[in-house]
């Protein structure tokens, strides 16, 4: 496991040294970490709906990967990620740390104007999760976003 | 005895195994000795109530009895036997229920590692202070004046203490499957305190020392 730690490592320096040669966007900045299956414990696969924003970020990351590797598959576990988020409150600009979820019911709200509400439906519809275990996640999601002040 | 070892009296205990010993009756004191610490140890990892606090209440039985063995023992070979013997008895004891199928039990196991995964990720700062090995010294030891707080060291010094814990554990699997678990969250969060620490952990479960 601190093999897989360190190779990606690596293979991210690499990446972004690429990027950066042909004069490509380094936003929104990624860091992956590649694990070999067999000397990690097993996660589930839980499907959900990326953004597209963050989406073909990956998506890029993915054939620079398997160009490099060609034997290999990527199986991405979303479930594990987290992410920085910069909100902005009428108080002012936030980083939040959250996870990959949270970020994606967080970023629902770009769509919408301050202050209009978003039904639990729609968040249901557009991020395709199976509600029940992430209610909690929205529950914190939402707290976040009505914050009046902090 | 059991009201002297419940009230940690050492030198009353020293004066009794003292005078045992003339008469070359010191290892009387055995069996009551084994049977104090495995009503003692199961008490404590039997307690659901005071569950997240076993792995600390198990270190600090195991640093008193070594005092007492040490110190009001005379390090008595058939004495420190016992110890170890009992130690191991409760620790893997089964509840009595029909669910557990007379497999060794394992909530000790997972306690364990929790704890390890505590130090690891927290450093120093997750060790309880009664368990700091620089705190006031027992009863019975020498006063040593020029001790240099270390991080490193002192989370070394409780992995060590939890390994020798680990060591009378039977259910080693459950053990290592918690571990490999935490050690993945922590490397993919970036939670480790010190990647020295997370490898001699590693070097130790290994190679058994």
């Amino acid at each position: 496991m601190f093999k897989d730690v360190e190779l990606s490592r690596e293979e991210m320096t690499s990446y972004k040294s690429v990027l950066a040669e042909r004069g490509e966007d380094l936003t929104p900045d990624i860091s992956v970490n590649i694990l070999s299956a067999s000397a990690w414990p097993s996660y589930p696969d839980i499907p959900v709906i990326i953004p597209q924003a963050v989406k073909s970020t990956l998506d890029r990351f993915e054939s620079h990967y398997k160009n490099k590797h060609s034997n290999r598959k990527l199986d991405w576990k979303h479930a594990l990620a987290h992410c920085q988020v910069i909100s902005n409150f009428p108080n002012g600009r936030k980083e939040l740390v959250v996870s990959s979820f949270q970020a994606i019911v967080l970023m629902l709200f770009n769509d919408f104007k301050i202050n209009e509400k978003v039904s639990y439906e729609y968040i249901k519809e557009a991020t395709g999760l199976r509600m029940q275990p992430y209610c909690p996640l929205i529950s914190i999601a939402n707290w976040f976003r009505q914050r009046p002040k902090n | 005895m059991a009201d002297l070892l419940d009230e940690n009296a050492v030198d009353d205990l020293k004066s009794l195994y003292s005078l045992l010993s003339i008469k070359g009756l010191g290892a009387k004191l055995r069996p009551a000795f084994e049977k104090w610490i495995e009503d003692t140890g199961s008490g404590i990892v039997f307690d659901e109530k005071e569950e997240g606090a076993m792995v600390e209440k198990l270190l600090a039985l195991k640093k008193q009895l070594d005092l007492i063995w040490r110190v009001a023992f005379q390090r008595d070979d058939g004495i420190g036997h016992g110890l170890r013997e009992s130690f191991e008895t409760f620790i893997n004891k089964t509840k009595r229920t029909s669910a557990t199928w007379n497999t060794d039990n394992s909530k000790p196991g997972e306690m364990i590692a929790k704890y390890v995964d505590q130090l690891l990720r927290g450093g120093a700062k997750a060790i309880p202070a009664a368990l700091f090995s620089v705190a006031k010294q027992a009863q019975g030891e020498e006063e040593n004046e020029d001790i240099v707080y270390d991080e490193d060291s002192e989370v070394n010094n409780q992995l060590d203490q939890v390994l020798d814990l680990f060591r009378f554990v039977h259910g080693k699997a459950v053990f290592e499957a918690f571990y490999k678990k935490d050690l993945a969250r922590r490397l993919l969060m970036g939670r480790s305190a010190s990647a020295d620490a997370e490898r001699s952990m590693l070097t130790r479960l290994k190679t058994g020392t």
